[in-house]
């Protein structure tokens, strides 16, 4: 069950939480003795996990960018697991540069290690920042990551409501202002840049490497209190996916007469020129005492074809009691397709037939109603690592999250899901 | 299968959790104190809070200002400061330092050690047991049992 390359990931998680305790310590003593202006740290954050669910011809899927999902009555290891390395470069009071790399199973089912940040900072005062370089979309609540398990408390950010937007990194400028506003602080943030990242719909993955990627995030941290609103938007010149329909589309324009031929040249430009996918979230973080609550939410839509449009909601309560962090979660998501009817007539040709029947086929791929309820604890038994047991009961009407065993979007689903991770930092 | 699992998991949460234990806190007054001839003045709980979570490294009076921190004190500092858990704050850390925002305050493992520092350094803040005050030292801030 354990293949040799997720073999060789335990090794290296281990080995690299030795090297990187003892690198973080001599990191914090070399900022300290004053021979050197410029401090380099090495640091990094890992998930071990693992989940299990006894649902026939399912898999679940934290993220659409994943291929293979947790099987029924497998214990799933590769699903959560993530190892990633920070080098971080103080140069001075106004300079900084930081590199960032993750490994986690890609699409392909690899381990190949993936650049998720690296910049330049400039910052010249406590109240305007600029980034230049690859960074994160600033969608997240807790961090700019869905990678770092241990900077939140569940399992895994809320898959009804994350588990869609895979094309998080962009190459690019950020700059952020800041503000003391009450008793907190305001934090302004445009940024922009060239989307790096896929959109995946079953088997089709799209190439956004034309994409461009820009937004903005306006929050406001106060002593209990975070707010937090985040737009974003990404353009590609064209649509990538589904050549072979669009193809298709063009040759049934060039066999059916008018106003049918019309018609059909119409879908297909659609399928290449129609470029947007945007998202616009909220989150709201309460912590008081040992009393936390997160609510989140996104609104999401994509223009390429087939399109979407669609919600996730996503809240979290946990009380902390000593090193024990108690939590209860609850997320929900509704995506529905583009109306676009392909309206050609029936019987006129097998190629035509063939063709809408295709039509129907990728647009139901993408309707997705899912609800997930879970109860979980979150054990901080070291200064820098979280045990971390959950148990989500997830119910689909239909979801193109979840897969079947051949890979496609599935019909309705109820089943327990069982995860463990071991979250750590160093 | 499932309802049975979901059975045997809750039981499990519920002794996990009960068996929890509490680390005592420092009994003592905690002092956030600078350097004698640091242009930092009397500081407010909340600028406390944001200069010692990263969010401020200058003062509204444009004073640059640089925290570091007390290993053992770290626990009883946050709890009194913010009311909050160290493994909240190590959390809060981890999101701010992987998402390239900032990095942590340096860790020291005494109140000797950051003394030190803070009596070298005029941009330095750290904080201290009342015991442990080195009468050199500008306090700025008083953090109760």
């Amino acid at each position: 069950m354990i293949s040799a390359g997720m073999k060789k990931i335990v090794t290296a998680l281990a080995a690299l939480t030795c090297f990187g305790g003892l690198s973080g310590v001599k990191a914090h003593a070399a900022g300290m003795d004053g021979a050197s202006t410029v401090r380099w740290a090495i640091n990094g954050f890992g998930t071990l996990g693992a989940a299990y669910h006894e649902e026939d011809n399912t898999r679940f899927r934290r993220s659409v960018d994943q291929r293979a999902g947790v099987r029924e009555g497998h214990v799933e290891i590769r699903n959560d697991s993530v190892l990633g390395v920070q080098v971080n470069g103080v140069l001075d009071s106004r300079w900084s540069v930081m590199a960032q790399a993750v490994t986690r199973q890609d699409v392909d089912r690899k381990w190949t290690p993936q650049l998720t940040w690296a910049f330049v900072k400039y910052a010249p005062n406590d109240w305007s920042e600029l980034r230049f370089g690859r960074m994160a979309v600033d969608i997240y609540l807790d961090g700019d990551s869905r990678h770092v398990g241990y900077a939140y408390t569940t399992v895994r950010p809320y898959a009804d409501v994350y588990g869609r937007l895979t094309f998080d990194t962009f190459d690019g400028v950020d700059a952020a202002l800041q503000h003391s506003l009450g008793s907190g602080l305001l934090r302004f943030k445009l940024f922009g840049g060239r989307t790096r990242g896929e959109v995946y719909l079953n088997d089709v993955v799209s190439d956004l490497e034309k994409g461009r990627t820009f937004g903005a995030t306006l929050d406001w941290v106060g002593e209990a209190l975070s707010l937090k609103l985040s737009w974003g938007s990404m353009l590609t010149s064209r649509g990538y996916g589904h050549e072979e329909l669009r193809k298709g589309l063009m040759t049934a324009g060039a066999l059916l007469p008018a106003p049918w031929d019309a018609k059909a040249a119409a879908r297909a430009a659609e399928i290449a020129d129609s470029n947007r996918i945007s998202y616009l979230g909220f989150g709201i973080g309460w912590e008081r005492g040992p009393y936390s609550l997160q609510l989140v939410g996104t609104d999401m839509s994509m223009s390429v074809y087939p399109g979407f449009e669609g919600w996730g909601l996503g809240a979290t309560a946990a009380y902390r009691i000593g090193n024990w962090k108690p939590f209860v979660t609850w997320s929900r998501s509704i995506i529905d397709p583009v109306e676009r009817q392909l309206v050609l007539p029936a019987g006129v040709h097998p190629a035509v037939d063939a063709l809408r029947a295709g039509w129907d086929t990728v647009n139901s791929y993408i309707r997705h109603e899912q609800r997930t309820a879970g109860i979980g604890v979150r054990y901080d038994f070291a200064d820098n690592a979280a045990l971390k047991l959950q148990a989500d009961r997830i119910d689909a009407k239909r979801s193109s999250s979840l897969l079947d065993d051949a890979g496609y979007r599935t019909g309705a689903r109820s089943f327990t899901l069982f995860s463990a991770t071991l979250d750590f930092v160093f | 299968m499932s309802k049975f699992m979901t059975l045997k998991f809750v039981p499990v949460l519920v002794a996990v959790i009960v068996g929890s234990t509490f680390n005592p806190a420092c009994a003592e007054q905690l002092l956030v104190v600078a350097h004698p001839e640091s242009m930092i003045g009397p500081l407010s709980r909340e600028q406390v809070a944001h200069v010692f979570l990263g969010r401020l490294k200058r003062l509204p009076n444009g004073e640059p200002v640089t925290a570091v921190e007390v290993e053992s004190l770290r626990e009883p500092f946050y709890r009194r400061l913010i009311g909050r858990d160290i493994s909240e704050i190590n959390a809060y850390w981890a999101r701010l330092r992987f998402s390239g925002r900032t990095q942590p305050p340096p860790r020291l493992p005494s109140s000797k050690d950051a003394l030190a520092v803070v009596l070298a350094d005029r941009n330095a803040v750290t904080y201290v047991e009342a015991e442990a005050l080195d009468p050199r030292a500008k306090v700025l801030w008083r953090l109760e049992p």
